[in-house]
């Protein structure tokens, strides 16, 4: 087993821990904003960590190149998808996207 | 079974949580057990064609990324505006 080979190990098991902690987390938090913040550690480090130890195992390679690409899309689309899904949720239980009237913000609140 | 297979194998094991989000919840968590899984089924498909020695399979993996952020996107705007 060569270094190439260890870092692939490490990188595949900083992969897979990311998608575990977001597995535990869905399970163990019940509301809706608390499980979104569990697809962080998936989008994050789990779909970055494993396409980085294909990139060390093939270099720039077809598969390499792609599996960055999907790195990236995955990166980079994970705050969009939360912020969507937030916004989607608020607006259901509310009614709008904007602070009601009667709304109350404890840290705005703490800072005046 | 080479640690990629090894890996797709413990990716799938992960992915048993979002089924359970998927039947348990509601229309909300729904969505958030359908975005954590087709991350998860994306990278699935990367691990098993990097496995099994098939490059052109890579491609299924990116347009799953691809096509799960677009699906992500109209749920969302489904449960704000319609259901």
């Amino acid at each position: 087993m060569n270094a190439c080979d260890i870092v692939v190990w490490i990188l595949l098991a900083v992969g897979v821990l990311g998608f575990l902690v977001c597995a535990v987390g869905l399970l163990l938090s019940r509301d809706f904003y608390d499980q979104l913040h569990f697809l962080a550690p998936a989008s994050l480090i789990g779909a970055t960590a494993i396409p980085l130890a294909i990139l060390v195992q093939d270099g720039f390679s077809q598969t390499g190149s792609k599996a960055i690409l999907i790195a990236v899309l995955l990166f980079w689309a994970n705050p969009v998808l939360t912020h969507a899904s937030a916004r989607a949720g608020r607006i259901r239980r509310k009614g709008q996207w904007q602070p009601t009237d009667n709304e109350k913000f404890p840290a705005a609140a703490e800072k005046k | 079974m080479n640690p990629w297979v090894l890996c797709a194998v413990a990716v799938l094991a992960c992915m048993v949580p979002c089924f359970v989000v998927c039947i348990r919840g509601d229309a909300m968590n729904r969505l958030v057990g359908l975005e954590a899984g087709s991350v998860m089924a994306a990278i699935v498909l990367l691990l098993l064609a990097q496995g099994f020695r098939r490059e052109p399979f890579v491609d299924i993996a990116l347009t799953l990324a691809l096509l799960s952020f677009g699906a992500g996107l109209v749920f969302a705007r489904f449960l704000e505006r319609w259901l």
